[in-house]
């Protein structure tokens, strides 16, 4: 009877086994194949985009509105060095504080395609950027500072207070093609500050293109890219 | 290249992850505390004749107020000072009536820190003049007053 059993259990194991390793076998064949290696010229087209994130910051709560372009050129289908341009622009009251500043900014950096043995339209990178902003802000309490203590107000308003700031970003990013030279593509960035300066009596609050006066922080661009036709 | 490829997605995520961590050990931004001026007590003296002090500052939105009350280990005070004059008077009670007046000449800067954290009132101390009761002499070890806690100014017995 055990023989019967211990037959059958095989038996099962067997069924379950062998089309496994056949299809493994197919997989091996399969692998086999080499494909062609396909061989990218140096240069493979421009492309410019226009961050759309940016623009409905507002939208979504955000107290930072920016408006941004790109430019990179594709080299090898594998570097794309980039240049971002944008204008930051924020207006905010909080707590009787009004904080006003708008500024331009740009980015360098390279992309580096992760698909880049393929020859596809699409694209999944990793890049690093440089970035770098020269602006001024206005902060105003109109109330003045009141002292709860001793009594009193003292009147607060500094205005066209210079600064300066630069950071680093590490992002990843996917670029879909959805119309014959039309692209969408998004990038989430790890946003490190290197510095900015702060004034005698104030600190900026809000840099163009960075975001937050904070150490490290995240950003979000999603964009409509165009290809170049040359 | 693949081994390039990896140590950038490891770095990625380290950052990211730092990231995270990071934004947990960023500077609390809540309602900025007062800038108070620390004093300090001369610890060679302040055995002897402190046991216990109270501190009233003068001219104050209810009149003479109770800052600082303190009944064992004594060793320092904290003093907040106006926003609007440029002087500030306190008075250092100590133990059996023995009481001391501190003059604080300042010069006052708004400072914004953040809109979260808020405009704080920082200070230079120019010059402290005080009755010599208790205390023999006073130190100012640093004239700067801010949201960063020193000590600002020494009292010696």
């Amino acid at each position: 009877m055990k023989k019967i059993i211990y037959a059958c259990i095989f038996n099962i194991l067997a069924l379950l086994v062998v089309p496994l390793s056949v299809h493994a076998q197919e997989n091996q064949k399969k692998d086999v194949k080499v494909e062609p290696k396909i061989i990218f010229p140096l240069y493979n087209g421009t492309f410019v985009g226009l961050d759309m994130y940016g623009l409905g910051n507002q939208i979504f709560g955000n107290k930072f509105e920016t408006a941004e372009i790109s430019a990179d050129v594709n080299l090898k289908n594998k570097y794309f060095p980039v240049l971002e341009l944008g204008y930051g622009k924020t207006d905010t009251e909080q707590d009787g504080i009004s904080y006003k500043s708008s500024a331009p900014y740009f980015r360098i950096g390279v992309n580096y395609n992760m698909m880049f043995k393929k020859k596809s339209p699409n694209y999944l990178y990793l890049g690093a950027r440089y970035g770098f902003s020269a602006f001024s802000y206005d902060v105003v309490k109109s109330s003045g500072v009141t002292d709860d203590i001793y009594s009193g107000t003292v009147p607060f308003s500094y205005t066209g207070e210079k600064s300066n700031a630069h950071w680093m970003e590490l992002l990843v990013g996917i670029r879909a093609q959805i119309y014959k030279d039309f692209f969408l593509g998004w990038s989430l960035r790890y946003k490190a500050k290197i510095s900015a300066k702060d004034n005698l009596n104030t600190s900026p609050w809000y840099i163009p293109g960075y975001g937050q006066n904070k150490s490290t922080g995240f950003g979000v661009t999603y964009s409509l890219i165009y290809k170049l036709p040359f | 290249m693949k081994r390039l490829l990896y140590l950038f997605i490891g770095v990625f995520i380290c950052c990211a992850a730092g990231s995270t961590l990071f934004s947990c050990g960023e500077p609390v931004e809540s309602t900025t505390s007062r800038s108070v001026a620390q004093f300090t007590f001369d610890s060679a003296s302040v055995t002897k004749k402190l046991d216990s002090l109270t501190v009233v500052a003068l001219n104050t939105v209810i009149g003479d107020s109770v800052i600082t009350e303190k009944t064992a280990s004594v060793s320092s005070a904290s003093v907040p000072l106006s926003y609007t004059k440029t002087e500030t008077t306190v008075v250092f009670k100590f133990v059996k009536n023995v009481n001391d007046t501190i003059w604080i000449t300042h010069t006052n800067t708004p400072h914004f820190i953040s809109m979260d954290a808020g405009i704080a009132m920082y200070y230079h101390i120019d010059n402290v003049r005080h009755t010599s009761h208790a205390i023999d002499s006073v130190s100012i070890i640093n004239p700067e007053v801010d949201t960063n806690e020193k000590n600002n100014i020494r009292l010696h017995f």
